[in-house]
């Protein structure tokens, strides 16, 4: 009887633990999130199976592609059949590469998910440095500066700095390469797909750096707009604890200012923060679409888009799925860290 | 409170300070890393190579002598002995030899699925074809021998007989290539003929198609075709035992399930046996060709070792590729006032490549009030010829209702000019003469097309002046295609282009405005005319050239008085090269023929010692 109850108490606390709530949701989310995209894929304009046989394709082979593809099923059905396949670990062909989409994705993945890794770094080092410079002394030139850089890091898209990053650096100094992941002339095989990790597993030191070389633009492009934004939001969160009352006392108990500001008034701020850098960074596997085409970039988020414009269903419907579980994940991330930051939240309370 | 924030402004100050001492100390140790990095990327930079020129023994061209007859009874293909070409001293260059092209995007890798520009120009560097078109410089096309060295044709044009070259060895597997590849090849494209394989459709038969002995294949033919030399040019020979090995199920084609499309659309490596094979594909990235060292065909001196098709297709990043030498050959999609840019970019010239294609603005036959013949023809003095050639500079004037430079293209029957006058006339003569303001005729523009608005806008602004209106709509792509499925599209005109596949006038005239087209972007004039269709038919089976041209004038004749479509201008592609590295024949003799062609990598030489000039 004790033992059954001490069960049943672990069983308890596995189902109102955080993650195990979270998870539990996110599948739901990621089921449903299948549900829309696929609906959508199917009412988009345009005749996947006359797009991927083209304009001379005879109508008979059409209607025999449109039958393998379930094509002439009701859309029920058709969920029934993809929902079969997808727990058969296939996502079916797709209409752009006449693959697997499950090879495509393996094959693009690492590319925005590297990306996405650099742009990450980009931007916290940079969300953390501005911010707090610029909260811990408001109205100075430097905070002036910021909100200057900020608005203009807003209005413009990470296309238009990757077009003029690339235009100074690459065209006028020629400091960086303006395409690819590598260099002609540099190889580095592929392990896990992220040209700077495979680089080091193999000790290719020339491979790391150019790798490395080839990150910096692109993922300066994709990681400015959004520094400028959050680094204002922790600014913001900054001013507001500086002024509060624990910060006076631990002023009148003679503790260095930087240790309150990078300590003690940083950490409560991030609070606010991080939930913002944390879907920034997640939104790249779908945005970054535009920089992925100016620098070559074999991404995700290229595939993605080209698969849009193909009407390739399994296509977008794999990439959106990944798309939903990086948003996911991260989310899951942010939510450990801000328990971690914040003590209230691990204990229920509210953020 | 209020004390407490007075303090604490009265110490910020000392606290920004040592906050910004310990920032600055971050920022400075991550711009080290970063120079010290940048350093050691320069560092391990191996040293550049020194172009030397090596000369060596030649190597004679291992093509046997064989004597070429002419097909009867098309005159059009001459007797032509080919020769081993005298040997001649070559140039082995040390360094890097590679080209690198830019299209709209990457290859299809399956020869019998690829049909766009990109993928055209891949399967006519990668794979044989039975014949071949050849431009000459002065702008005409003769079919050559290729993988067959001879053919004959039967009396009734229903049996064409092809003596195979021997010897010819595919790419990665080193088999000989046979008849029976020949014959396996038709099959894959007739059976799927998603790519130029729709050319051969209407005519081959399967049943009559077979291997006669290992270097001889007879086509057999459902009816006479006039022009099957050309059509033979599209047969890409693919190694039909690699490609039985890598079939998959499940596929539309039958018994043949995918018919290994799958797994060649995967680019493991290619099937043919042409001047360059794969090597490497990176989707979204590139495609890597390297030089068939056991070609049966001849390279020029100094052809590329290497050749990375790539798709850029932005300005920007072009510029900056070329100005920076990391790309050789742009796209022909590039917006006109970048070309201009490019010229300026020392050494890089602009091609002028005039392809078989022409702008059409395809007016629907069957919507009122275009389904009058009258409207159509007022529609033509209603377009201002001059100023389309200033809005789309890759234009020339056209004169045909094909491109000019088609054999067999005759002029405009009666002058094609901008008239209100006689579009006002034509107007009275038509059924819908004082009701035309019930009516409001949709130009449709692609999104994707910038500048093609202007076009619209300009039929548009002269159609006000004799009262008819004219409705310019933005249509993504996609929504085109779907629109032009149906003859009740809500679209009246739409503006295309769009490229013949061989050199005769009829090819254009087939595309265009045969029945079998109908639903495709090919047409939007949807017309009812049996009788179009068997003239149309009746050009393509005469086998006599003489005849068949003359033939086709009266169909152009023909097909003028129906005024189909407003003739914009014939198409000239413009591609930005490094001229003072590359030779390219198709630059500098002025190209002329099929879209995709004009990149034929054996006849370019590259000199990577005078690039070495311009990179220093």
């Amino acid at each position: 009887m004790k033992n059954r109850l001490n069960i049943l108490y672990v069983l308890e606390r596995i189902f109102n633990h955080m993650l195990f709530k979270r998870t539990v949701l996110s599948l739901l989310s990621l089921f449903g999130l299948s549900l829309i995209i696929f609906t959508l894929a199917r009412i988009m304009p345009g005749d996947p199976a006359r797009m991927a046989l083209g304009p001379r394709a005879p109508e008979e082979l059409v209607q025999k592609y449109r039958e393998m593809l379930h094509l002439d099923k009701p859309i029920y059905l058709q969920y029934y059949y993809w929902l079969t396949d997808f727990f058969q670990g296939k996502l079916g062909i797709s209409l752009t590469s006449f693959r697997e989409v499950s090879v495509d994705i393996i094959e693009f993945l690492p590319a925005t998910l590297e990306l996405m890794l650099y742009v990450a770094i980009i931007q916290i080092t940079g969300t953390l440095i501005l911010g707090t410079l610029s909260g811990s002394k408001p109205g100075s030139i430097l905070d002036g500066a910021l909100r200057v850089f900020s608005y203009v890091g807003i209005c413009v898209p990470p296309f238009v700095w990757g077009l003029i990053l690339q235009f100074i650096f690459s065209y006028i100094l020629g400091f960086f390469p303006a395409t690819e992941r590598l260099s002609p002339s540099v190889q580095v095989p592929r392990i896990t797909g992220f040209v700077t990790i495979d680089a080091m597993i193999t000790g290719n030191l020339r491979g790391f750096v150019d790798g490395l070389w080839h990150l910096i633009l692109p993922s300066l492009a994709l990681a400015l707009g959004a520094m400028a934004q959050e680094a204002r939001i922790l600014r913001s969160a900054m001013v507001e604890n500086i002024n509060k009352d624990y910060i006076l006392t631990l002023l009148s108990h003679g503790i260095p200012n930087y240790r309150i500001y990078f300590r003690y008034a940083l950490k409560p701020s991030l609070v606010s923060t991080i939930p913002v850098v944390g879907l920034d960074i997640a939104s790249l596997i779908a945005n970054a679409f535009m920089v992925e085409v100016i620098f070559n970039w074999p991404g995700l988020s290229k595939f993605g888009i080209t698969a849009m414009l193909r009407k390739d269903l399994n296509g977008i419907v794999g990439v959106v799925l990944v798309a939903g579980l990086v948003y996911t994940i991260t989310n899951v991330i942010v939510d450990i860290i801000l328990t971690l930051l914040d003590p209230r939240l691990r204990y229920g309370g509210e953020r | 409170m209020r004390r407490g924030k007075t303090s604490l402004r009265l110490r910020s100050f000392s606290a920004t300070t040592k906050g910004i001492s310990k920032a600055a100390i971050a920022v400075v140790v991550i711009i080290i890393i970063i120079a010290i990095a940048g350093a050691a990327y320069f560092l391990t930079l191996p040293p550049a190579p020194t172009p030397t020129i090596t000369p060596t023994t030649p190597t004679p061209t291992p093509t046997t002598p064989t004597l070429v007859t002419t097909p009867t009874p098309t005159p059009t293909t001459p007797a032509t002995v080919v020769t081993t070409p005298t040997p001649s001293p070559t140039i082995t260059p040390v360094a890097e030899s590679i080209i690198v092209v830019s299209f709209a995007n990457l290859p299809y890798l399956d020869p019998h699925v690829a049909h766009d520009e990109s993928g055209r120009a891949y399967i006519h560097n990668v794979y044989d074809t039975l014949l071949r078109m050849e431009y000459r410089e002065e702008g005409t096309i003769r079919v050559i021998p290729w993988l067959a060295t001879k053919w004959e044709v039967s009396e009734d044009g229903l049996t064409w007989t092809f003596y195979l070259r021997k010897g010819v060895k595919f790419h990665h597997t080193g088999r000989e290539l046979t008849a029976e590849d020949v014959v396996f090849s038709i099959t894959r494209m007739v059976t799927m003929p998603e790519g130029m394989g729709y050319l051969l459709v209407p005519w081959i038969d399967l049943e009559k198609t077979k291997a006669v002995d290992r270097y001889r294949v007879i086509v057999g033919l459902k009816k006479p075709c006039g022009v099957f030399q050309y059509l033979a040019s599209y047969i890409y020979v693919v190694d039909s035992e690699e490609v039985k090995k890598n079939i998959r199920s499940p596929g539309p084609y039958g018994e043949w399930q995918d018919f290994g499309k799958g797994w060649l659309m995967e680019g493991h490596r290619d099937v043919g046996s042409g001047p360059y094979m794969l090597v490497e594909y990176v989707p979204g990235s590139h495609v890597m060709l390297v030089k068939n060292k056991d070609w049966w065909g001849e390279f020029a001196p100094r052809a590329p070792d290497k050749v990375k098709v790539v798709a850029i297709t932005d300005p920007v990043p072009t510029q900056t590729l070329m100005s920076k030498r990391e790309l050789d050959i742009s796209t022909v999609w590039l917006p006109p006032e970048t070309y201009q840019v490019l010229d300026e970019i020392e050494g890089v010239d602009i091609a002028k490549l005039h392809y078989y294609g022409m702008y059409f603005l395809m007016m629907n036959s069957r919507k009122p009030p275009l389904d009058d013949v009258h409207v159509r023809k007022a529609l033509f003095y209603l377009f201002d010829y001059k100023t389309f050639l200033e809005i789309m500079p890759q234009h020339r004037e056209a004169r045909s209702i094909v491109p000019s430079n088609m054999i067999g293209a005759i002029p405009f029957p009666e002058p094609v000019e901008y008239n209100i006058e006689k579009a006002r006339e034509e107007l009275q003569k038509s059924k819908y003469w004082g009701e035309l303001d019930k009516y409001e005729i949709t130009f449709t523009w692609r999104a994707e097309v910038p500048g093609e608005d202007r076009v619209g806008l300009l039929l548009a602004a002269a159609a006000e002046q004799v009262g008819l209106k004219i409705r310019v709509v933005k249509l993504p792509w996609l929504k085109v295609v779907e629109a032009m499925t149906k003859p009740d599209t809500p679209n009246h005109i739409e503006p295309m282009w769009i490229t013949a596949d061989y050199p005769e006038a009829i090819s254009m005239i087939y595309l265009r405005w045969h029945s079998s087209s109908h639903g495709t972007v090919n047409q939007n004039e949807w017309f009812e005319l049996p009788e179009l269709d068997a003239k149309i038919e009746e050009v393509l089976s005469i086998l006599d050239e003489k005849e068949r041209l003359s033939k086709t004038a009266d169909l152009q004749r023909y097909i003028f008085s129906l005024y189909p479509s407003i003739f914009a201008g014939d198409y000239t592609g413009f591609k930005a090269y490094q001229s003072h590295y590359i030779e390219w024949p198709s630059a500098e003799k002025g190209f002329v023929g099929v879209f995709g062609w004009d990149v034929e990598y054996w006849k370019m030489n590259v000199y990577p010692e005078k690039k070495a000039e311009l990179v220093k």
